[in-house]
């Protein structure tokens, strides 16, 4: 009771600066916000307008898949280059402590929840036509199925094809690539589609995106690349940086 | 909204499609990334400078991607700087990719760690494609919430190439480096955030020409501009920019220094070449340019590594770029040919010392400069190329280098801003004497005892030299890039 409040009052007091400067911040960005100054209107109505050109009836998801489709190509670019980071570090000499064996429950759990997940990420691709949802909702519950399935380290992961999980953390932004090149090659503009085949474009990107979101968000939960047994790395026991330049 | 002089051309999203491609494929097909790797190299410098060709020729363009006009959709925008640029990234990418096909494969002849050395190679292709691909569409993007998108493209493959070499110091230069950035990046944000309440669009142009000054305005300035001088590694936001250059691998290290931080001053160019905000705080990047200038120089002559100088000249150079923001007031156009061309050279020639300095620890298994003499004798292509590159560091005639800081002077005094040509000149100075201290040892007459075995590939010394005639060249050639600039 005595030792709690006492540590949080020193480190209080130890920090003092820092706290003075995030409410100076703070002050200055709330003065800023509320200061007159030039306001617009926002794109509200212009979205409207082009609404129905997009082959969607979601507003959000036609900026983020049809008006900014762009912005989107290169978000799903940075997921991809998330795990790619990941992989690109040196496994450590350090390894973590073996996890205990799952029990009971969680493998009741995953059973149970695996398959729903699956289906309520399908439910949310489908519903971001036209209601909130969308891509990168359906991606992150399928993530989570993944890192289930890693906790209890399931029987399932083995039977993945082997090299497909490369291909499947590819798919994604590759179909986008390749959607965008594809309107080029039809005399127009890069990634330009309109209602109403808009609709299969689109519908296709969410899916393929959110699969390979899933797959990135669970790949990076398990932090490291997985060890084909042909390539042998013989990294993981040598500071080989010693030699390096 | 749209200017009638811009004319529509696809042109400009292939220097962006080519490398992300790339950079899918190096990734897919890990037992052919060298060649994939520097067939994409090869067609996205080839692209650039399609592009600049294109621009050069037939004036500034614009292409609404997904067909959206702006403000609805996003479009990029190619003028004479965002052309020059993109160029610049085509042509010191190429080299040093060139270099790293030969980097990556003398490490690995010369190393028990094979499969160490070709998992690296693997990462560096893919990251440094995607990395290329995102600074392309930095420089050619008119929208500043997908100029952010960009930014962390930038951020993060830059992070990854930093920590690829694994050792210890790097791995702590490039968690400095993220945190740095992810500030950076946040700051820049929060500004896209206040430009949008106050005007309605992301489209830059647009923001730009309707600006005014009132709080939520300067405050969105001040955000992005902080932003953008963290990344930037301007004097005093530069602690994070030595450990994480000096030991990256070497061609991260010239791409670091080259490309990536060109990326954020460029942005930064784009936001401040207004006259309103001349006239307010133009003063303030030109003083953190000025002691950086300084202070950079000091600290390279004071470093004992090769790689560690030349990161500490990075940090003086960047003060060069800024310093000359007050210069771009003048009408005359003068200002911006200096600031841009000094952009050119030093990318050109810092690359180009990275490129020689890397071949050098690669052979001598070190960089302590006192203990590098007799190395020309080994590698005269390579020694030879730190010697030219110096050159256009230290503002020597005929280089880029001098067009550069003559073309500073000049426009300094002719607006009477006497310190400033002062401060360029006590600059020049600094930078001769450091560079002095790695060039004498590097070409001292001391020959070597023992002879070893060459364990570098000529493509690793002939890059570089590439590298740093073309630094040269540009002292030559200058009416070239200066009309390519004035497109606009």
């Amino acid at each position: 009771m005595t030792k709690g409040p006492s540590k949080t009052a020193s480190a209080l007091k130890r920090q003092w600066p820092l706290a003075l400067l995030l409410v100076l911040l703070f002050t200055a960005l709330a003065w800023a916000y509320l200061a007159p100054g030039p306001a617009a209107v926002g794109l509200a109505a212009q979205v409207d307008a082009s609404l129905t050109a997009s082959g969607v009836s979601s507003r959000v998801t036609a900026v983020l898949l049809n008006f900014r489709a762009y912005d989107t190509l290169l978000e799903c670019f940075v997921i991809f280059l998330g795990v790619m980071v990941v992989w690109s570090l040196r496994p450590t000499t350090v390894t973590a402590p073996r996890q205990p064996q799952a029990g009971a429950i969680l493998s009741s759990l995953e059973r149970l929840l695996v398959p729903l997940m699956v289906l309520v990420a399908g439910y949310l691709l489908w519903a971001g036509s036209n209601q909130a949802g969308g891509a990168f909702q359906a991606g992150a519950i399928l993530g989570g199925a993944g890192v289930l399935l890693l906790l209890d380290s399931s029987p399932l992961l083995a039977r993945l094809p082997k090299g497909g999980l490369v291909w499947g953390i590819c798919l994604g932004p590759f179909y986008f690539l390749v959607v965008a090149v594809a309107a080029m090659l039809r005399g127009r503009h890069f990634l330009e589609y309109r209602a109403p085949e808009a609709t299969l474009a689109i519908v296709t990107l969410e899916a393929t995106a959110a699969f390979s979101i899933g797959l990135c968000l669970a790949t990076l939960f398990a932090g490291r690349q997985p060890q084909g047994k042909s390539r042998g790395e013989n990294s993981a026991h040598s500071p080989a940086w010693e030699e390096d330049s | 909204m749209t200017n009638p002089a811009l004319h529509s051309s696809a042109w400009l999203i292939w220097p962006v499609a080519a490398p992300l491609t790339g950079a899918l494929l190096t990734f897919l097909f890990k037992d052919h990334s060298r060649r994939l790797g520097l067939f994409f190299a090869a067609l996205s410098s080839g692209l650039g400078t399609a592009l600049a060709w294109q621009i050069l020729g037939h004036g500034p363009a614009h292409y609404a991607l997904g067909g959206w006009q702006p403000p609805l959709g996003i479009a990029l925008r190619a003028d004479g700087p965002a052309a020059l640029m993109v160029m610049m990234t085509a042509i010191t990418g190429l080299a040093v990719s060139i270099y790293s096909g030969g980097y990556f494969q003398s490490r690995r002849r010369n190393s028990k760690h094979h499969a160490l050395h070709s998992a690296q190679e693997h990462a560096f292709w893919s990251l440094w494609l995607l990395l290329w691909a995102a600074l392309n569409g930095l420089f050619l993007s008119n929208d500043i919430f997908n100029i952010y998108v960009s930014l962390e493209l930038v951020t993060l493959s830059s992070v990854g190439l930093t920590a690829l070499s694994g050792k210890p110091p790097s791995l702590v230069a490039a968690m400095r480096y993220l945190l740095v950035s992810l500030l950076g990046s946040l700051s820049f944000l929060l500004g896209v955030g206040f430009f949008y309440k106050a005007y309605g669009t992301l489209a830059l142009t647009a923001i730009i020409n309707s600006l005014s000054l009132s709080p939520p305005t300067s405050m969105a300035l001040a955000l992005i501009s902080i932003g953008l001088l963290l990344k930037s590694a301007l004097f005093p936001f530069h602690f994070w920019l030595p450990p994480a250059h000096a030991n990256a691998l070497t061609p991260v290290s010239a791409i670091l220094s080259g490309l990536v931080i060109k990326g954020s001053w460029y942005l930064f160019y784009r936001f401040w070449h207004v006259e309103l905000i001349f006239t307010a705080v133009g003063l303030v990047p030109a003083i953190l340019g000025g002691a950086a200038i300084i202070w950079g120089a000091w600290q390279a002559f004071a470093q004992q590594r090769l790689k560690m100088l030349v990161a500490y000249s990075t940090v003086a150079q960047i003060g060069y770029l800024f310093v000359a923001f007050p210069l771009l007031a003048e009408t005359s156009g003068q200002g911006h040919g200096a600031l841009f061309y000094f952009a050119i050279s030093h990318s050109c020639a810092k690359g180009a010392m990275f490129l020689a300095a890397g071949t050098f620890f690669l052979q001598m298994g070190h960089d302590r400069i006192r203990d590098l003499a007799g190395v020309r004798q080994l590698l005269p292509v390579s020694s030879f190329a730190f010697g030219l590159a110096a050159l256009t560091i230290m503002g020597l005639p005929p280089s880029g280098g001098f067009i550069a800081k003559y073309l500073y002077i000049n426009t300094a005094i002719n607006q009477g801003l006497w310190w400033l040509a002062l401060l360029i000149l006590l600059g020049s100075g600094l930078s001769a004497a450091y560079i002095f201290r790695a060039v004498s040892a590097i070409l001292s007459p001391q020959l070597l005892r023992i002879r070893p075995a060459l364990v570098v590939s000529a493509s690793m010394q002939w890059s570089a030299l590439t590298l740093a005639l073309i630094s040269l060249l540009l002292g030559i050639i200058a009416p070239l890039p200066l009309a390519l600039l004035e497109v606009s």
